[in-house]
């Protein structure tokens, strides 16, 4: 059975074996406990909370940046209805959602098959599973830059790759059309985020106890059946983290757009956390970028809710 | 007969996956590799020739000795070294201290904050990223490094203390109780008996703040601004906008770049995969 079948049940009832101990010495835990968290909750709340509490301030007031003398103003909700009401917000909502749908949906699958086919016995398993951390750990600017590269128009490997093969006879602009480029970027994000989902899973299938399948066998299940009735629901606990781990990963997507396309072209690749970035640092717009990344993060909140629901319902049974 | 036909034909199916698999895999990575160690006539000549006859090093040794906008890109290297090793260190510390004090001490409304801690991960970088720039506009300490050490330490630390966590919490509790039963202070026990043994959880912990400040791009996009505390990320972008069609060049920056996360994700995959699984299973 996975760790995460039981490992959330367990975690209210964490033991705390108080028996024989001195009232005293509960004083002192909680004061010690208060000092080894002291740097973590100073830099959480300074940097983190409180930020994101300034930003609720910065989203209801118009700074005036031009008109300095002029200081801060209440202008209510105008920014929410500003952004709420704007095309190009709602444009770039769909290239995320449409993003994060076909990238999450994506990299779970092909991580799955991934993880399946590294999961049987052959040589060089080991090292195959080690490879698989190779586009983990590159950072999204340069994953960025590997397939700005391998996508170039005029001197791309990939163009001269399937016109060396014959599959197409000219060059292919991948990030100029609209519908081509959000899908390009959609497979260099596959590059680097299906191999944490195949490690994840393979540990999960190492989890599964082989006699699972032995005793299905006995009973006359071929491996289809085995696979249906026995892998896929002992899999679906760490599903629902991987599609929260994604869903989170893919909606804030930021540094992969930034250098392969920087939103173009025509804004079809403009993913949300782009739009906001361009409207707050390049024109300044601090209210109602901020206003709009309160939309964003409604809705992550919104789409985690979801899963934890689900989640919390499979665990029941 | 008919068994062994299908056991082959079986084999040969997964063999052919897994080498699809493995070229999906490497081959963007190999080809930034190989273009960067190519000369620029090589890989702007159509059709295409693959392989460089000798590889050529040109690239590297001008970026590591050229000046002017090549002194910028060493900079940001040193930079983004000074940042990530401290954001580890300090992560390292106070993580350790955090998830001890989750793990083992008891007080009022533990379980709720760590789970406080926990959504703190959820805020997108871009809902904090105005506010944090005025903050640190305010403290006059834009564009500094220690900036950018503050804010990745923020964003990592929740992250480390629940990893940090879950490998405290299987450590026996009797090893510590024995310890404190001897006159060990608490953090003497923290130190001499819970840290020792869970150096896999520290590795492991420690390779993902290292990663995760080295990779880090939108805060230092947004924090910094002159070489003295330009990250790589930050500096590669630049890169890339200077030399669009140096293409041998880009790539050499950008295999540097890619060179230590890769290295040390490598070196401590054994730590590393076990940190993996366990930390997003209990995530």
């Amino acid at each position: 059975m996975p760790a995460g079948t039981h490992e959330p049940n367990a975690l209210p009832n964490a033991p705390y074996p108080q028996t024989g101990k001195p009232p005293r010495k509960m004083m002192s835990e909680a004061r010690f406990a208060f000092w080894l968290l002291l740097p973590t909750i100073v830099l959480v709340c300074g940097l983190l909370f409180y930020p994101f509490v300034y930003s609720i301030y910065l989203s209801f007031v118009d700074l005036n940046l031009t008109k300095p003398w002029k200081g801060p103003e209440f202008v209510g909700f105008k920014h929410f209805t500003d952004i709420l009401t704007n095309t190009e917000f709602w444009q770039s909502m769909k290239v995320t959602v449409y993003f994060t749908f076909v990238s999450v949906v994506s990299s779970i699958a092909v991580g799955l098959l991934v993880s399946l086919a590294l999961n049987s016995r052959f040589k060089l398993r080991g090292l195959a599973r080690s490879l698989l951390l190779v586009p983990w750990a590159i950072s999204g600017v340069i994953n960025g830059l590997i397939w700005q590269w391998i996508l170039h128009p005029n001197y791309g490997v990939l163009n001269a790759a399937l016109t060396q093969t014959g599959f197409t006879d000219r060059y292919i602009a991948w990030l100029s059309d609209p519908v081509l480029s959000l899908n390009m970027v959609i497979v260099a994000d596959l590059w680097k985020s299906f191999p944490f989902v195949a490690l994840m899973y393979l540990a999960a299938l190492q989890s599964i106890p082989k006699d699972l399948y032995e005793a299905a066998k006995v009973d006359g299940a071929n491996s289809f059946a085995g696979f249906r009735f026995i892998t896929l629901p002992l899999l679906a606990p760490i599903t629902l983290v991987l599609l929260v781990l994604r869903t989170i990963d893919s909606f804030r997507i930021f540094d992969l757009i930034y250098v392969l396309t920087k939103g173009g072209p025509a804004n079809a690749t403009q993913v949300v956390g782009y739009y906001l970035y361009k409207e707050g640092f390049q024109f300044a717009k601090f209210g109602y970028s901020a206003a709009g990344s309160y939309v964003i993060t409604f809705f992550i909140l919104v789409l985690v809710f979801i899963y934890i629901k689900k989640l919390d319902r499979h665990n029941d049974f | 007969m008919d068994k062994v036909a299908r056991k082959i034909a079986h084999a040969l199916l997964m063999y052919a996956a897994l080498v699809v698999i493995m070229f999906f895999t490497l081959a963007p990575f190999l080809w930034t590799v190989i273009s960067s160690i190519s000369p620029l006539k090589q890989l702007i000549s159509v059709p295409l020739r693959w392989f460089p006859q000798e590889p050529d090093f040109g690239n590297y040794i001008k970026i590591f000795t050229s000046g002017g906008v090549f002194e910028t890109f060493r900079t940001a290297i040193y930079n983004s070294l000074v940042v990530a090793i401290s954001v580890t260190s300090v992560c390292l510390l106070f993580g350790s201290f955090g998830a001890y004090a989750f793990a083992r001490l008891n007080f009022p409304l533990r379980d709720r904050i760590v789970v406080l801690f926990l959504f703190t991960q959820l805020i997108p970088g871009i809902a904090i990223a105005l506010p944090t720039y005025i903050i640190f506009k305010n403290l006059q300490l834009l564009d500094t490094k220690l900036a950018l050490i503050l804010i990745h330490i923020t964003f990592t630390l929740p992250f480390v203390i629940w990893v940090m966590r879950g490998f405290f919490q299987s450590i026996p509790k009797e090893l510590e109780d024995a310890s404190l039963i001897d006159g060990t202070s608490r953090f003497g026990a923290l130190f001499r008996v819970i840290l020792p043994v869970s150096t896999p959880g520290l590795f492991a912990t420690g390779v993902f703040a290292f990663l995760g400040s080295w990779n880090e791009f939108g805060m230092a996009l947004v924090l910094t601004g002159s070489p003295q505390s330009k990250t790589l990320p930050v500096a590669i972008t630049e890169f890339l906008g200077r030399f669009t069609i140096d293409f041998g060049l880009m790539n050499a920056g950008g295999v540097i770049a890619l060179l230590p996360p890769i290295l040390l994700s490598l070196f401590f995959q054994r730590y590393l995969l076990d940190g993996l699984t366990s930390g997003a299973i209990k995530g």
